[in-house]
């Protein structure tokens, strides 16, 4: 398994009990998601949606790459970087 | 000693008094965070609803008001649906439960002190929802009466629903009410938009109403409503509430709804001594300035001491308070984010 660093918005830090660095060891995405939420349950309702989707102001990136977690999306790797951020908008 | 919660669109704060002349502030409390409801479970833990427009909401746990902890199974309608929480709008605790209405019109419930909430499917999923439309603050359920096995939801912009077997089921509790839609043949089933609730605890029947169409109370639960703004020098607003010793009601009434200031800038709280039949300025200290602030519908309570002491958060970040049942009013210490929720815990 991949061990990957998921990095978390100032907002949810207490959430995360005061954490903004997580360390997941898991195959893919889904597994990175699955074993932050059961780290840190109370990140499930500020992440994702009734309907299991990412928040719509939630962005993720993987390595970079931006992603709904609704897609293909490239192989984790030891190292990889799973990105949580908020949206940003106005001026 | 008691405990104001001040709740704002950034953040929570406390202040503190041991005689009410004196206050201590300290916060905030989820800071970045809207605090949207405060409230105190039957056992005696505080709750906070809390939200943001990126991560949604969640309810906070605390024992001391210091220390909070997420509840992880709080408030959430069904996965897989197409139903979303937004909000935390009221917190309000009855007999052993505490209640929590939310935005998207929601009712929950809680036997263990908010550590878990189950959804009111007898309110959740009445057949006339699809009707049901949001008012300008979204569509919330965010008043709850309770009263033994009798609850009264206020739902913007849908009107009150009255139980009468703990939330099994519910029914229209609008009698007599104008509507804020044009009413179709027969009764319309949404378009009354309720703002403020507050019930006589000793005759829970008796209920005044600050309704987006002005002010009005009922004698027999709901299913007659009289309109009551003698000397109120306009009908809309958003809060009303009461110290239940006296019975003395207070209101904020502002300009209309299409021009949410009070008249002229004069900022008052209004009171009135004989159940709403007549309204004056409640006692002195109001600001001589222009003073274009309000106070929404879940910003003013009471704490229920002899005498009552009053308090009303505004939107421009100011709380004001009367520790006399009313009669002479000043501004407390701090000027906050937008206030939207002012929750009041005697003794702590």
């Amino acid at each position: 398994m991949a061990r990957v660093t998921v990095r978390l918005p100032r907002l949810l830090s207490p959430v995360a009990d005061g954490d903004r660095h997580v360390i997941v060891e898991a195959d893919d995405i889904d597994g990175v998601v699955a074993g932050l939420l059961d780290r840190h349950p109370g990140l499930r309702a500020h992440l994702f949606d009734e309907a299991g989707r990412l928040r719509p102001h939630v962005l993720c990136a993987v390595d970079g790459q931006p992603t709904r977690l609704d897609g293909p999306i490239r192989p984790l790797r030891d190292g990889s970087r799973v990105v949580f951020v908020p949206s940003v908008a106005g001026g | 000693m008691v405990t104001l919660a001040v709740g704002t669109e950034k953040g929570g704060w406390l202040l503190r008094s041991r005689d009410r002349d004196a206050w201590e502030v300290s916060g905030p409390l989820f800071p970045g965070w809207r605090v949207t409801a405060l409230g105190r479970a039957p056992g005696g833990t505080y709750l906070a609803g809390v939200a943001s427009d990126w991560f949604g909401p969640a309810v906070h746990r605390s024992r001391d008001l210091a220390d909070w902890e997420q509840v992880v199974h709080g408030p959430s309608f069904p996965e897989g649906g197409d139903r979303t929480l937004n909000e935390i709008w009221t917190i309000q605790p009855a007999g052993e439960a505490v209640w929590a209405g939310v935005d998207e019109a929601g009712l929950f419930r809680s036997t263990d002190d908010g550590a878990s909430w189950a959804p009111v499917a007898g309110f959740n999923d009445r057949p006339d929802r699809d009707v049901w439309m949001p008012g300008a603050g979204g569509l919330c359920a965010h008043r709850v009466l309770a009263a033994g096995d009798r609850l009264w939801v206020g739902v913007s912009a849908v009107g009150v629903l009255r139980s009468e077997d703990r939330g099994v089921s519910f029914r229209r509790a609008d009698g007599g009410m104008p509507t804020t839609v044009s009413e179709a043949d027969g009764a319309p089933a949404a378009g009354f938009c309720v703002h403020g609730l507050v019930a006589d605890p000793d005759d829970p029947d008796r209920i005044w109403r600050q309704d987006h169409l002005g002010v009005f109370r009922t004698a027999d639960g709901g299913d007659h409503w009289e309109r009551v703004e003698a000397g109120l020098p306009g009908a809309f607003g958003f809060p009303v509430v009461r110290d239940h010793a006296t019975g003395r009601l207070f209101v904020v009434p502002l300009h209309s709804d299409q021009n949410r200031v009070p008249v002229d800038g004069r900022f008052r709280v209004y009171c009135s001594d004989d159940d709403g039949d007549s309204w004056r300025v409640a006692g002195t200290g109001w600001p001589d300035g222009p003073t274009y602030t309000i106070v929404l519908r879940g910003a003013m309570t009471t704490d229920g001491l002899d005498p009552c002491g009053v308090y009303a958060g505004t939107t421009s970040g100011a709380v004001w308070g009367s520790v006399d049942g009313g009669e002479a009013w000043r501004r407390l210490p701090g000027t906050f984010p937008r206030i939207l929720a002012v929750a009041a815990f005697p003794d702590t």
